[in-house]
């Protein structure tokens, strides 16, 4: 018996972290039209961009696992006899959190608590990592279960979307929604605070949010961990990870995004996760 | 009475007539109120006349119950209603009942020819005693009704049931006459307020009710309340105190008095005689019409009010509500619509329309503070010359504003863009000014003389470029100019410029100068936006 961690695919954590820590992911799904895709499963992130900008398909949605997904998970880790931590995106900017609960409420005899992290993406993936690591060092369930939480609390993230298009798109933007409206064409760095995407700063271009971003990891630093979020590679992405490794010991998590964030950052964001002591 | 109406009408029962005029503005004061378009000089026009009415029936110089003459009691009411008269529609209307008074002199009673008499004086009074008589208003539907009535000979039932139906008329045709009612979608309040004293009036001769709804504009929609977009479009309008006063002394000259009050105040009516001179105006500070008043007798009734809470009284009867108190804002200033946009797409609370050859005051400063309603205020001159007023601005408020010594408008944009309403005030400061050094600017304008200056020799009516403030390149054309600024600039791969033209730049030609920086600059990026501007062909962000 041990305790296994349970997250979703908004988490964005590499494939080989997630099979070493033993960590379960359920996918969201990613819709074109009425054509489902589940997220790292039915799709890949490269499948995925490519028809994102061909321009050719309606925009994309995105659905929140369904109670059977959770259910089916959380019964065959149980039925091992392992106990479930499962930890999870914002509760405001998904419904994951709700199947999560209703699964958890068909099986009311299994030992299971739920996570809300105020997280997405490679920022969530972080406090997986941790509380993977502290289940796999063979601490409690309760001891488990308080490192996901506390963790979720030091952990941070700033990132920029290349265009503003698909966060209006989509609807997550919370109250980032202040910077839509605009004649000016802007980069606005966004952040996760209280569990909503949040404006932090605006510049005018990219060079300039990628110099924004150095000075903010430099002002907030040092980390516990840190990694990066970004859609492909470049110079800047490098630029970004070459500054980051100096502000933790660590290697550098590079946190590609998946579909389902995709949906909403659009191709080309860069950010930053970054987990504190 | 019923049955056989007052005619002609004793004293008492003239007395009578107008108390009950004054039961129908009470029973129609709320709506009255709500038609009001004026958000400031009389908040509640419906309460106004009433109160001024009440004033009217309760005055100190009425003979007993079953005394006095038409004459004797029309003159007493006239005197009450300008001791007691409230707002701008209850000086009126006390002018009308003074007017009256003048019109029923010597009468021992009053038949429909004396009503007649009264009504066309009281227009008449009206008219003199507003500075500058504005159309579409309660003067208007007063001389609707007299004009009516000029005509009528029989009992005051028939002379009263006419001014009535002339009055309506003239009412439904004032949002016709004042645009401010049209585009609001109501009738002036001040004259549907005559409308019911007229109603009153003929159901106490008729000794029946007369049925009274609020009137529409004609042609309009029903109109008794104000429009949403209206009460948003004048929001910002008005400022300063409602200042009115009574001068109580021997040989005073009314129309000496209206002159000196109209030099000092807007919205002035000034009325009265030679021993009563009451006085209604709207100063940026009340002192100099209080002291004009004490050197011309005793003053008496003085009630100022701050017109901008009275605005919020307004705004909040009419269920509009401004913006809750924030901790933080961003005032600015910005020279066209387009840049004054832009600052507020950006989260700017207020801008102050100025810039190079309109510099704002500090009071213009300070009051644009004050709407802002923050805890604390971020101030962005955008403009050498402005930073002064802007400094003075800040210091009367204490520590509750920091000036951001923006220079131009690239740097402003930029310190705007700085702003985040989720740090805190001191984060925000260093935010806002480190991205001050952040952009270039550049300017593009015409010389409007020969000179050299920076070693670049100008000829007037040539296109000027400015880099920073230092004149770079005169060119024939603004777009040659332009282009041989940014030469200078030392442009690279990843930049980005952002021409804002100006209010007579042809937009085609800030398109062909948008396509020549790219042609020139590969891999510079151009933004082009209508600043709306005076003077500057270009002003020019360089980031």
């Amino acid at each position: 018996m041990s305790v296994k961690i349970v997250t979703d695919s908004t988490s964005d954590l590499p494939e080989e972290i997630v099979k070493e820590l033993g960590v379960t992911v359920v996918p969201l799904s990613v819709f074109f039209g009425e054509e489902a895709y589940k997220d790292g499963i039915e799709i890949t992130r490269e499948e995925f961009f490519k028809r994102l900008t061909s321009g050719n398909d309606v925009h994309p949605h995105t659905s929140q696992p369904s109670v059977e997904d959770f259910v089916a998970v959380y019964k065959e880790l149980t039925d091992k006899g392992h106990e479930v931590v499962s930890v999870h995106v914002s509760d405001k900017m998904s419904g994951t959190m709700n199947s999560a609960r209703l699964a958890q409420a068909e099986m009311p005899d299994a030992k299971i608590t739920l996570v809300d992290t105020g997280l997405a993406a490679l920022a969530l993936g972080l406090v997986v990592k941790f509380t993977a690591e502290a289940a796999a060092a063979g601490k409690s369930f309760e001891e488990v279960v308080a490192v996901a939480r506390e963790t979720s609390e030091k952990t941070h993230c700033y990132f920029m979307p290349a265009t503003l298009e698909f966060l209006q798109k989509g609807g997550r933007i919370g109250k980032a929604s202040a910077i839509f409206g605009g004649l000016l064409s802007i980069k606005p760095i966004l952040t996760i605070q209280d569990g909503e995407v949040r404006p932090f700063t605006k510049v005018r271009t990219e060079a300039k949010a990628v110099a924004r971003l150095l000075e903010i990891a430099t002002a907030e630093g040092p980390f516990a961990e840190v990694g990066v979020i970004h859609e492909g590679e470049g110079p800047s992405v490098t630029l970004l990870t070459n500054h980051l490794k100096a502000l933790s010991d660590g290697p550098v998590v590079s946190g590609q995004i998946g579909a389902v964030v995709g949906v909403h950052t659009g191709p080309g964001v860069i950010g930053m996760a970054l987990r504190k002591a | 009475m019923a049955g056989s109406p007052p005619n002609p009408l004793t004293g008492d029962q003239y007395r009578q007539m107008v108390v009950t005029g004054a039961r129908y503005v009470e029973k129609h004061a709320d709506e009255i109120n709500a038609l009001n378009v004026f958000p400031v000089p009389d908040g509640d026009t419906g309460i106004n006349m009433l109160l001024t009415l009440r004033a009217a029936n309760e005055s100190a110089e009425l003979p007993p119950i079953g005394t006095g003459t038409v004459a004797e009691i029309s003159a007493a009411l006239s005197r009450g209603a300008l001791l007691g008269a409230r707002g701008n529609s209850g000086v009126i209307f006390s002018q009308f009942m003074k007017g009256i008074a003048e019109g029923l002199a010597g009468a021992e009673t009053c038949d429909g020819a004396d009503m007649v008499t009264a009504l066309t004086a009281a227009a008449a009074a009206g008219y003199q005693a507003v500075g500058t008589p504005v159309e579409g208003t309660m003067l208007t539907v007063m001389r609707g009704a007299a004009e009516g009535v000029a005509d009528v000979t029989g009992s005051n039932a028939e002379v009263l049931a006419k001014a009535l139906d002339a009055a309506s008329v003239a009412l439904a045709y004032t949002p016709e006459q004042l645009p401010i009612l049209k585009e609001a979608g109501v009738v002036d309040a001040g004259g549907q307020g005559v409308v019911a004293f007229l109603a009153g009036s003929l159901a106490y001769v008729t000794g029946e009710d007369v049925p009274l709804e609020i009137t529409a504009p004609l042609g309009g929609m029903a109109g008794a309340n104000v429009s949403q977009a209206f009460l948003e479009h004048t929001e910002d309008d008005m400022y300063g105190f409602c200042t009115q006063f009574v001068v109580l002394g021997e040989g005073l000259d009314v129309d000496a008095v209206r002159e000196q009050v109209g030099a000092m105040a807007a919205s002035t009516v000034v009325i009265g005689d030679d021993r009563t001179v009451r006085v209604h105006a709207h100063a940026e500070n009340p002192g100099p019409l209080l002291s004009l008043g004490v050197s011309l007798g005793s003053v008496d009734q003085i009630n100022i009010q701050n017109m901008d809470v009275q605005h919020q009284q307004f705004m909040a009867l009419h269920g509009y509500t401004q913006d809750e108190r924030s901790a933080l804002a961003v005032v600015a200033v910005a020279p066209g619509d387009g840049l004054m946009r832009l600052f507020r797409d950006q989260g700017a609370t207020q801008v102050v329309g100025g810039g190079q050859t309109m510099n704002p005051s500090s009071a213009q400063l300070l009051d644009a503070i004050k709407r802002a309603n923050a805890g604390h205020t971020y101030l962005l001159p955008n403009n050498p010359n402005i930073i002064l007023a802007a400094n003075q601005a800040a210091e009367l408020t204490g520590d509750s504003v920091t000036v951001i010594p923006s220079r131009n408008i690239p740097q402003g944009i930029a310190a705007m863009l700085a702003f985040n309403p989720d740090l805190d005030a001191e984060a925000n400061a260093a935010a806002m000014e480190s991205a001050l050094t952040d952009v270039q600017s550049g300017e593009v304008t015409t010389a409007v003389r020969s000179t050299t200056l920076n070693g670049v020799s100008i000829v007037e009516g040539q296109a000027i470029a400015l880099l920073d403030g230092v004149v770079v390149a005169a060119t024939a054309t603004p777009n040659d100019a332009l282009i041989a600024m940014l030469a200078g600039a030392e442009l690279e791969e990843g930049n980005l410029v952002t021409l804002y033209w100006g209010a007579d730049t042809p937009g085609r030609i800030a398109s062909e100068a948008a396509g020549a920086i790219e042609a020139r600059f590969p891999g510079v990026e151009v933004d082009i936006l209508e600043g709306g501007q005076p003077h500057y062909t270009y002003l020019v962000s360089i980031e």
